[in-house]
């Protein structure tokens, strides 16, 4: 139901684009609106339970049903449909036969396979356990701070399924792979030809790190959804110049921090738009962009700061180590720091970091202007996970420790370099459709 | 700096350049059949065997041959259909070869990963002396000539990017360093293009590959394993560490207070609060933590040898201090089932830190 509500809120807004991407914009609004809705009531004092869900969904739909009654336009666009299917061929047929084969794959073993992976253990899985046992929400924070780590989306969700019955909420990670799989091969064939996005959807939906991920319980695949698409529509603004792309952009890299709000990149499409709005003076829009982008940002750090200060256990993050080391301490950690970014960012992804660094060199010779705008987003993307483990070894001690975590938070680059090469070898091998 | 190919490539004079060009394409038969061998040998010896008898590893060859392919992706069109027809007839005969060999191996690669998933690790390597991991390159290296052998045939993709670069694009490094030099990027472009389009297929190649293996020994393991009930889900992987977690789950009430030791080696996962509370919340957890903040006092201790490798076998065992006992339940690693025993808890006893169980204090 509460993926219903976000089909039709994207319906609304978003009449032109296929079905299949609607349902999976739908499911990514949807259920993030709908667990911020439960952890906001929760704060309120309400329980975690199906009565709060069944009166956030009414509630929902009342204002939809009020929204649809007033805007004309917006009931027309709730019956536009756009099932667009292109002859596709035996080998596309094939093609999505084995998109379906992956689909399938994930599923079973996520149906198969309980909640097994460490951190789903020791905090998404047990936080949505509590939530649905306890239908209390500050009582968890008393017992360990670890509790506050993340934000409470994944948990959320895994307490509605259990909340209506289902015992085992590892489906939906294969929801989140399938989602990301859908929505890049129709926004990408919007850019290209539905025909050449399959084959770039193909390589995407392979990849290791990307399946793998669907296969446990981490928050890590839903952040890159998030993420990325957020990227991909802010692409998408740029070429297309309308504006409501530009705000879905803003509110999937806000909700994104819904899911993991440690990581920094939802900076990213800040500091190049801000670049790109000055430069044509259209102040009020970056204001505006960058609003919503911290719109679902705010509760949960505002909640963690308040519940934060009454902690019996856990320690908290000390920065005053950051400015207290001399010249040559900051040199020598920076060459330790390049060296663990070689072993767990740029080995795992070499691939793609040198073939984005390659398709860059195409770009910046060219005057291909809307691809060059991705590719600083990746660039400067890469830069901040430098930034960040820089930051991140001045503040902890075993920050050397956490190779897997840095490996896995790098993991979002490759959906959007293949994105990137997509793109630029579609423009160089048709140029007249440049 | 022009990286031009002369017209008449093949008539009058040659720049270096142009005939080391003329020579990748002759040899690139030969050096991919040689890297052919040499991955072959090492999929039935071990990684490395090839290197300790010529100076350089099959990898050497490896990456040697593809850096080959992408330059031949990028000119070739240039020269073939104008070169001598053996060495035309060569490559053609080479690239046929591959188109046939792929499927072989192809069914080859999955067979011996089907039959691995369905017996034990390292079945294959011990049975047919076939190393799984180095014959996935052989694999993956028939598919890259395969690929390159398919754009080759497609000669109309590069005559299309010639068009597009026919005007010449010129990079000037003149205006912040004051070097007045031009670069024309029409082939860095080609070179950059191809290199991209290599990239990816090796991207994809290679991830299919793994993907692909994933997902047999997955849904093997699931389908022979299908009756499973969640306890042997959890135990297939998590080990003696959840069996032993269910014992103390089964041989304890929801209210008690339990004492568990501290999150170091050995007792990285028994000692890590969060962890434990998964299987056994609603108990509450007495840890080095809370141990003098809390008014409870434990109801049972963990009696726990220590999953992971101690630095020292002097440090397996836990609780370290004598602890007035009602009883001492033992775990049986085999059956889970509890062995009651009616005594004090006494680390110096040898038995007492090899153990698995709890201890019902006694005040």
């Amino acid at each position: 139901m509460p993926v219903l509500l976000g089909i039709i809120m994207v319906k609304l807004f978003f009449p032109k684009i296929h079905e299949f991407e609607k349902l999976g914009l739908g499911f990514l609004i949807g259920s993030s609106l709908f667990t911020m809705a439960l952890f906001l009531a929760g704060v309120a004092g309400f329980s975690i339970s199906m009565k709060t869900g069944i009166g956030i969904l009414v509630t929902s739909s009342i204002i939809l049903i009020g929204y649809l009654s007033y805007d004309k336009r917006a009931r027309n666009n709730l019956f536009t449909w756009n099932f667009d299917i292109v002859r596709l061929g035996n080998v596309g047929y094939l093609a999505i036969i084995i998109l379906g084969v992956l689909f399938a794959s994930s599923l079973i073993s996520n149906i198969y396979w309980p909640v097994k992976s460490w951190d789903a253990l020791t905090l998404y899985d047990f936080r949505g356990k509590y939530f649905a046992e306890t239908g209390r929400l500050s009582d968890l924070f008393s017992i360990h701070r670890y509790y506050l780590s993340y934000p409470l989306f994944t948990s959320l969700a895994h307490a509605w399924i259990y909340i209506i019955g289902f015992k085992n909420p590892s489906f939906l990670y294969s929801l989140f792979y399938i989602v990301l799989v859908v929505v890049f091969c129709f926004s990408l064939s919007r850019l290209t030809n539905f025909k050449y996005s399959l084959i770039f959807t193909l390589v995407l939906a392979f990849s290791y790190e990307i399946y793998s991920h669907s296969l446990f319980a981490y928050t890590n695949l839903p952040y890159i959804v998030f993420l990325v698409l957020g990227y991909i529509y802010l692409y998408y603004w740029k070429t297309s110049s309308e504006n409501k792309y530009l705000y879905l952009s803003a509110l999937l890299l806000s909700l994104s921090g819904w899911v993991r709000n440690s990581d920094p990149f939802w900076v990213v499409p800040l500091i190049v738009t801000f670049y790109y709005l000055v430069k044509s003076k259209k102040y009020l829009l970056w204001v505006k962009y960058a609003l919503v982008v911290l719109l679902f940002r705010i509760p949960w750090s505002v909640y963690v700061k308040i519940i934060s200060r009454n902690f019996i256990v856990g320690s908290s993050n000390d920065y005053s180590s950051v400015f207290s080391l001399s010249l040559n301490e900051y040199v020598t950690r920076f060459v330790l720091v390049s060296e663990y970014f070689f072993t767990n960012v740029f080995k795992p992804n070499w691939i793609m970091i040198v073939s984005f660094l390659a398709g860059l060199i195409l770009v910046l010779t060219s005057k291909q202007y809307n691809i060059k705008f991705f590719s600083f987003l990746i660039l400067i993307s890469l830069g901040i996970i430098f930034g960040g483990i820089y930051f991140y070894s001045l503040i902890y001690v075993k920050w050397q420790l956490v190779g897997d975590s840095v490996a896995r938070m790098s993991v979002f680059v490759i959906p959007l370099v293949i994105f990137f090469q997509a793109l630029l070898l579609y423009n160089y091998l048709n140029p007249r459709k440049r | 700096m022009v990286f031009n190919i002369d017209e008449s490539l093949l008539e009058g004079r040659k720049s270096l350049f142009t005939k080391l060009l003329i020579l990748n394409y002759r040899i690139y038969p030969f050096l991919v059949t040689f890297t052919f061998s040499v991955l072959l040998v090492e999929s039935f010896t071990y990684a490395g065997f090839v290197g300790k008898y010529i100076i350089f590893g099959a990898n050497f060859f490896l990456l040697l041959s593809i850096l080959s392919g992408i330059i031949q992706l990028a000119y070739s069109s240039q020269f073939e259909g104008r070169d001598n027809e053996n060495y035309l007839f060569q490559n053609k005969i080479f690239f046929y070869f591959c188109n046939i060999t792929l499927p072989v191996f192809v069914f080859l690669y999955y067979v011996v990963i089907v039959t691995e998933a369905k017996n034990y690790p390292n079945y294959v390597f011990s049975t047919i002396h076939l190393n799984i991991e180095n014959f996935s390159y052989v694999v993956f290296f028939n598919l890259f000539n395969v690929f390159l052998g398919q754009v080759k045939e497609y000669k109309k993709l590069f005559f299309q990017v010639d068009k597009t670069f026919k005007a010449g694009k010129t990079f000037e490094v003149g205006k912040t360093f004051r070097i007045k030099k031009t670069i024309n990027t029409f082939w860095l472009n080609k070179v950059l293009i191809s290199a991209l389009i290599t990239l990816m297929f090796f991207f994809g190649a290679t991830n299919l590959l793994q993907t692909g293996k994933q997902l047999i020994v997955e849904n093997i393991y699931i389908f022979l394993n299908r009756s499973s009930s969640y306890d042997e889900k959890m135990e297939a992987k998590w080990g003696l560490f959840y069996k032993y977690m269910k014992f103390v789950r089964d041989n304890t009430p929801n209210d008690a207070a339990i004492a568990i030791p501290p999150p170091v080696r050995p007792w990285l996962s028994e000692g890590n609060s969060v962890l434990v509370r998964y299987f056994l919340y609603p108990r509450f957890l007495i840890t080095v933590e809370n141990e003098f903040i809390t008014e409870r006092k434990p109801d049972y201790y963990l009696l726990a040898k220590g999953l992971w490798k101690a630095y020292d076998d002097k440090d397996y065992g836990w609780p370290k201090d004598f602890i007035k006992a009602e009883k001492i339940l033992y775990m049986d690693s085999e059956t889970n089932i509890a062995r009651e025993v009616e005594k004090d808890y006494d680390p110096s006893e040898p038995k007492n830190l090899q153990s698995w169980g709890l201890i019902k204090a006694k005040y």
